[in-house]
């Protein structure tokens, strides 16, 4: 899932640096309040500990492995935020020393991998584990946040690799990745939904039973500082629907910069191009007929209804996209206070 | 822990013989381990880049990253990729090794997304398969062109960070992010993070051998995957053990929760040159770039 250099836009990667810089921000900040210095090496610990994490093949059943990401479990032990910094820096580390992932992606891979996954995960996990619950539960719990977390960083890595052809083409030809939504995202689930989500979803669990038998102690202190701060979560998903709405407004902008240059070219180069592109487009749209918004606009904003229109078209499904986001989240929060008014009824 | 340098792969990336998840595992660990031990020669050579600042370095590998990010043209992505080479020559770093990491390491990612995009892109057919029940496989221009832009733009980057990593101590490129303003904090929590990885590594590896030559037989794939989620447990309480035994040695070492980091770079007129160059460079082969039709 890590994306290397290369196959995303330069545009792309701005954007998402720009996504990240608040939220790694924000995690620092929560990370002071939170601990003291003592989270300095703990911090810097358990950020290796998720790139050793990353090297276990886990058996998965039909006799191949696969390895996990590992920050669905981090966020459970430590907490979200400083599972964020943690698996930030872990990515850093691969980017910068191992050459695995990109440098100019590192804020694409960490907005996946470092922020999505273990935010999501650990949302899920909080979600279904409840305020006092049996062992056997939180380990599903556990293993279920780590399925989820998996699979929205994969469906993140797929759709920032679609978009790339349909916003960064010259004349047909790709600039950078060269498949659009249709095949990445369905590549990108199927290989996540299976064999990587398995391999999480098993790392998650197993651990979770581990740690709970091993250290319970460690789950004390969660249940307590967690129980407090109910509101902590719906905070931790605002962040996450901030972080969206930066990307809608930015990514359009993304739009229109290759736009600016494709006039430069002159008339003929733009005559080529557009006289190109609906070929491609319904070739693509047959191609994928189950994406309810093919080639991530409407019906009749394709490239028949010009760069304005295709643009509209966009952010539209941009909209959707982040509103779908935006009541899932609200469901999951009132879900959240529901169950936090019944505990207090209770106690 | 002795100094260790970068290595040019990602770890889990190398290839391990078929066969168990614990010889997979072990295999990839120890290679990542090894090839970091022999890095560190590079690292040594007396070349151009080993003896550029570590700074000037770092901004100039960026500046040609961002370069050949920008290009929209075969050709140019290939000068790029041509002055990484003249530059791995200057540095004295084997060339075939270099080259043959490069392109047989990370990008077979690109290989498997490249080959398929041959076919799949609509454009004008240069060569086609005998239709076959209404369908048939047609090498399209296009399809070509956009391969070949990715695999060129990819290797380049990776040649870019290679050049990077391998002629780099760890410790001088942690220092030089300073000049991109990156935080002491982070600064620190890398340098930790990078030396303790080892530490894990090498523990983990020993667990992994351990269990092995306590193993007899076969072991249902439930029994191995409970045994890695016991191995993560016990690694998350050998982490925290670890971590306050760090903070420990950092109090009793007068760290009162102020970070100073010390930059001792002093940039020559070599390094000047040579940033100059790599700017000159890619500012030129932009403008290249950008006329061409």
């Amino acid at each position: 899932m890590h994306i290397p250099d290369g196959y995303l836009s330069p545009e792309t990667c701005v954007v998402f640096y720009g996504a990240a810089v608040p939220i790694w921000y924000k995690a620092s900040q929560r990370m002071k309040k939170l601990l003291n210095t003592r989270s300095l090496p703990l911090v810097s610990i358990f950020a290796a500990f998720a790139f050793t994490i990353q090297m276990l093949n886990i058996p998965i059943p039909g006799g191949t492995t696969a390895h996990a990401v590992g920050g669905t479990l981090m966020a459970i032990v430590l907490g979200p935020w400083p599972a964020v910094i943690g698996m930030s820096v872990a990515l850093a580390i691969q980017a910068i020393f191992f050459g695995d992932g990109g440098i100019t992606a590192l804020g694409a891979n960490s907005f996946n991998m470092a922020i999505a996954l273990p935010l999501t995960g650990y949302l899920v996990y909080r979600l279904l584990s409840g305020n006092a619950p049996s062992p056997r539960r939180r380990a599903v719990a556990a293993a279920i946040g780590g399925y989820v977390g998996i699979n929205v960083a994969g469906l993140l890595t797929g759709i920032e690799l679609g978009v790339q052809p349909l916003l960064w083409s010259e004349g047909g030809r790709a600039l950078y990745n060269p498949y659009g939504l249709e095949t990445t995202v369905p590549a990108m689930m199927l290989v996540h939904l299976t064999l990587a989500g398995f391999a999480e979803a098993a790392l998650t669990g197993l651990a979770t039973a581990y740690l709970l038998r091993a250290h319970p102690t460690l789950f004390v202190v969660e249940a307590a500082t967690v129980l407090k701060t109910g509101r902590h979560l719906g905070r931790m998903g605002w962040a996450l629907v901030g972080a969206l709405g930066v990307l809608v407004v930015l990514t359009p902008l993304g739009l229109l910069a290759p736009g600016g240059a494709d006039f430069e070219w002159g008339t003929e180069e733009l005559r080529q191009m557009v006289g190109y592109v609906p070929g491609g487009l319904a070739r693509l749209r047959e191609f994928w007929r189950l994406a309810p918004l093919p080639d991530y606009g409407l019906p009749g904003f394709g490239a028949e209804a010009g760069f304005l229109g295709q643009a509209f078209g966009y952010i539209l499904s941009a909209i959707v996209g982040v509103g779908l986001i935006f009541v899932s989240m609200m469901a999951i929060r009132i879900l959240l206070v529901r169950r936090g008014q019944a505990i207090e009824e209770r106690s | 822990m002795t100094e260790l340098a970068a290595t040019q792969h990602p770890a889990h990336k190398s290839r391990p013989a078929p066969g168990a998840f614990v010889a997979r595992t072990v295999t990839g660990i120890t290679g990542a381990l090894e090839r970091n031990v022999f890095s560190v020669e590079n690292a040594r050579l007396p070349g151009v880049l080993q003896q550029t600042d570590p700074r000037v370095k770092l901004v100039s590998i960026l500046i040609l990253l961002a370069a050949t990010s920008l290009a929209r043209h075969l050709l140019v992505v290939i000068a790029v990729y041509l002055a990484s080479l003249l530059l791995a020559r200057l540095s004295r770093l084997h060339l075939p090794t270099f080259a043959r990491g490069v392109w047989l390491g990370i990008p077979l990612l690109g290989a498997v997304v490249a080959i398929p995009s041959l076919f799949l892109l609509p454009g004008h057919t240069l060569i086609a398969t005998p239709e076959f029940g209404g369908m048939r496989l047609a090498v399209t221009d296009s399809g070509v062109s956009s391969a070949a832009m990715l695999l060129a733009r990819v290797g380049t980057s990776v040649s870019l960070g290679a050049l990077l990593i391998l002629t780099t101590r760890w410790a001088d490129l942690l220092k030089a992010l300073q000049v991109l303003h990156v935080p002491a904090v982070f600064i620190v929590v890398l340098g930790i993070t990078y030396r303790y990885l080892f530490l894990l590594l090498h523990t983990t590896n020993n667990m992994f051998l351990s269990r092995t030559s306590r193993t007899v037989g076969q072991t249902s794939g439930f029994e191995q995957r409970r045994w890695i989620g016991a191995l993560t447990g016990t690694l998350v309480g050998k982490s925290l053990k670890m971590s306050d035994d760090v903070y420990q040695a950092m109090l009793s070492r007068g760290f009162a929760g102020e970070i100073r980091t010390f930059a001792s770079f002093r940039a020559r007129d070599q390094d000047r040159l040579f940033l100059g160059l790599a700017a000159v460079f890619a500012a030129g082969i932009l403008l290249v770039d950008r006329s061409m039709m």
